[in-house]
């Protein structure tokens, strides 16, 4: 039972640390500009892992949710069932126009492809898109990410200051 | 094991999901017809040299972050507040 929670309490918080890193990851892949297509192709590709990650930790979700889906299943985990499909599949078309386009990646990797006017604005698209679905999947794991950072980072600093606090009035 | 076959199905659904696209994208790319740009561009405006230079953006990067964090506070603002008005509303009242 100790263990158990444990092991749930530490999956929180690998959960909440992949991410904040996809999120900045993601916050930086959004403007190419500013960051330069380099950094762009080589760290959205990194975020791959992480994404990987997010979802084996998602794992028992994923297949309680995919069980419960057809029969019974309250209407709030429907609608992120099928959010987090789109989620998934916007992901994909994303890597996949990217990696049509790249110009710095695929060519460093000693690969050209033919420029296709299709794979760019279809890669504009799907990243508007995508900012539209993972601020819906922020919101409706809105509660999660309050309770998540108040255990994990709120809480810890807090402790940390009342107790330089305390060793000072005893100094 | 159990991690391995969990990576492997994943990765399974992105390679479907890439290969339905690349499809669909080649399948509607090859039956429209874009004449000028198979001429070579002919009677397009062409770039200086041949190449394409990106002009320098008024704003910089932290327009585009602020942008798109502020996409993402408003849709969030817009359903996780009234969710929790919603639930604060439904939650029974505590008699002290």
């Amino acid at each position: 039972m100790i263990e158990n929670q444990s092991k749930t309490k530490n999956q929180t918080r690998t959960k909440l640390v992949i991410d904040v890193i996809i999120f900045i990851v993601f916050l930086i892949a959004m403007d190419p500009h500013s960051s330069g297509i380099p950094i762009h192709e080589w760290l959205t590709t990194a975020a791959l892992a992480a994404l990987v990650v997010h979802l084996l930790l998602s794992w028992d979700w994923i297949v309680q949710t995919t069980r419960r889906f057809v029969r019974k299943t309250g209407s709030q985990a429907r609608i992120n069932y099928i959010l987090n499909w789109l989620l998934f599949i916007d992901g994909t078309v994303i890597m996949l126009s990217g990696f049509m386009i790249s110009e710095s990646l695929l060519p460093a990797l000693g690969m050209t492809l033919p420029r296709n006017f299709a794979w760019r604005s279809l890669h504009d698209l799907s990243s508007n898109l995508f900012l539209l679905l993972l601020a819906l999947h922020t919101a409706l794991h809105w509660n999660w990410i309050v309770e998540a950072f108040k255990r994990y980072v709120f809480q810890p600093i807090s402790r940390i200051s009342a107790n330089r606090s305390r060793k000072d009035m005893t100094a | 094991m159990k991690t391995l076959g969990r990576i492997l199905l994943i990765v399974a659904a992105f390679v479907l999901v890439m290969g339905i696209t690349y499809v669909v994208v080649n399948s509607t790319n090859s039956s429209t017809t874009s004449p000028a740009f198979e001429r070579g561009g002919e009677g397009l405006p062409q770039f200086p040299n041949g190449e394409r230079t990106e002009l320098p953006r008024g704003g910089g990067w932290m327009f585009g972050l602020l942008k798109n964090l502020g996409v993402m506070a408003i849709v969030v603002a817009l359903i996780a507040v009234p969710k929790s008005l919603m639930r604060r509303k439904a939650a029974p009242v505590r008699v002290e």
